[in-house]
């Protein structure tokens, strides 16, 4: 009998997710060999992306209370893992999971990181319609607005004055404040002013502070998007 | 009825907010009104320095409040002019010493016996203008013509727009209109681009009114100087009367070219409208 295991050729499968790791475990190999691959994958493994914990995927795997108590001795409680949830798609052993009140179900995926307030905005506004807030005032200096989805300002943004938005953000009048679009790293999203006065923008998880009266955009309408990992900036030609 | 009260408040330090509610508090008097200047900047007492008042004050606004005395014993009047009126702040405390219920209580019991109480503010947006703004029903915006004193008079003004004061107008103080027309200083229409509320008056730059502060003479005693007439003006116009405003252009430095460069600009439009 064979009893030397390779992670590398055992067909064990860690998939890095943003709720943490899916490990996927080949449907070929023995209660025996597939414990003591899993045993055998190092600590540091589950701890490379930050997440919530660990899915074991067992595909088709018909899983024994006696297997399962073997999972649960041998690698969960030794290595401390956080099982988010225990996948089978044979239905008796996911029934004798759940039965034994494992979560047998996908883990929600977690939601971009925006802020908190924004994130009850973003429920608040998903209920009532399109994810868009639409300010239709100046924001004064000390002013602060975040949203999750887009925001559009029918006014100015004064020097002092932020914006946080998960989606993009219109400043329809002059932009001198703070915005901060695609808040969370989220791509695709753009900066739209009817006049650029800012000194410093961010969109994504990119941030440029090098603008001054002598950029060409400067006090012009403009829309700025995030591409080739620098912003692009584009003369907003306001239709007549 | 009862009087109006007033705070006269910047956000920025340093911007003239003490010599306004000096000089404003000295025109109203003049007009006839019976005025009483407020120092609410508890701790960094002065406007009784710009009034040339400090040798008489014996009680202060915090003894008011603490019932350590009456409102009449703190009250210093001013024997220069009629019906003009000083509440000094005390030196020796701080800000918490007083709260926003307490100097909106102080505000109303001075309504009924003045045509107009002045508070002047401290500068920042803590507590202490909190206080001065509590018992306030309008606003007078003091900003110097400089990037960010217009940027924290954006921010007082929103603060004081979220408390309901109104209405909130603009004082433009320690105004240069030769550096205007060099585009080394804000003009007019970018500061009222800017803070959107309306304009009471422009203060010309001025010796006189740190010689006027040195001395204890608000220049409204003698408004013989630029800023002497646009704090009486700004005072007409808090009165309702309709009174342009200056024309600074009087006040810009008439060097000796001036006029060769008036007679360029004249050819130079008529070769325009050729």
């Amino acid at each position: 009998m064979n009893t030397e295991y390779s992670v590398k050729d055992s067909g064990l499968q860690l998939k890095g997710t943003n709720f943490g790791i899916r490990a996927v475990f080949p449907d070929d190999l023995t209660d025996d060999a597939l414990l003591k691959i899993f045993a055998a994958v190092p600590q540091e493994a589950y701890a490379l992306p930050i997440g919530r914990g660990v899915v074991l995927d067992f595909q088709a795997r018909p899983c024994s209370e006696r297997f399962i108590t073997r999972v649960m001795r041998e690698v969960v409680w030794p290595k401390k893992l956080k099982v988010l949830a225990w996948l089978t798609s044979d239905k008796d052993s996911s029934k004798r999971l759940e039965g034994a009140g494992f979560c047998v179900t996908e883990p929600e995926p977690d939601p971009i990181q925006v802020p908190a307030r924004a994130q009850k905005q973003e429920q608040a506004g998903a209920a009532a319609g399109p994810n868009v807030v639409i300010l239709d005032r100046s924001l004064r200096s000390g002013r602060h607005e975040e949203h999750g989805g887009n925001v559009v300002l029918v006014g100015h943004l004064n020097e002092g004055a932020e914006i946080y938005a998960g989606g993009s953000v219109f400043v329809l009048g002059r932009l001198k404040g703070l915005v901060h679009a695609g808040c969370g790293g989220t791509d695709g999203v753009c900066v739209v002013t009817g006049s650029f006065e800012a000194r410093q923008l961010r969109v994504g998880d990119k941030l440029c502070d090098q603008f001054g009266y002598d950029m060409k955009w400067w006090k012009k309408p403009v829309i700025i998007t995030l591409e080739n990992e620098g912003l692009l900036f584009r003369e907003w030609t306001i239709p007549q | 009825m009862g009087a109006r009260v007033i705070v006269v408040t910047s956000g920025k330090g340093g911007v003239g907010k003490t010599t306004s509610t000096a000089n404003i508090a000295v025109a109203l008097a003049k007009a006839g009104k019976k005025v009483v200047a407020v120092d609410t900047d508890i701790g960094l007492r002065n406007l009784d320095m710009v009034m040339g008042l400090e040798s008489r004050v014996v009680y202060n606004v915090i003894d008011v409040i603490e019932k350590n005395c009456k409102l009449n014993q703190a009250l210093v009047k001013d024997k220069r002019v009629q019906n003009l009126y000083l509440l000094p702040a005390a030196q020796t405390r701080t800000k918490d010493a007083v709260s926003p219920e307490q100097m909106g209580e102080l505000c109303e019991q001075m309504r009924p016996d003045f045509d107009f109480v002045l508070l002047d503010s401290p500068a920042g947006i803590e507590g202490g203008f909190k206080n001065a703004a509590a018992g306030a029903d309008e606003a007078l915006v003091v900003t110097t013509p400089d990037p960010p004193a217009v940027r924290d008079a954006d921010r007082i003004i929103g603060m004081l727009e979220s408390m309901g004061k109104s209405p909130i107008r603009l004082i433009i103080n320690r105004f240069r209109i030769a550096m205007v027309q060099n585009n080394e200083m804000l003009s007019q229409d970018d500061i009222l681009d800017i803070l959107s509320i309306k304009l009471v008056g422009i203060v010309p730059e001025d010796v006189n009114v740190i010689k006027a502060s040195n001395f204890g003479e608000p220049l409204t005693f003698t408004p013989s100087s630029p800023a002497g007439q646009a704090y009486k003006d700004i005072a007409a116009r808090l009165l309702g009367e309709n009174v342009p405003l200056l024309k600074l252009d009087a006040y810009k430095s008439n060097g000796p070219f001036s006029a060769f460069k008036k007679w360029l600009g004249f050819l130079d439009a008529r070769r325009k409208e050729r």
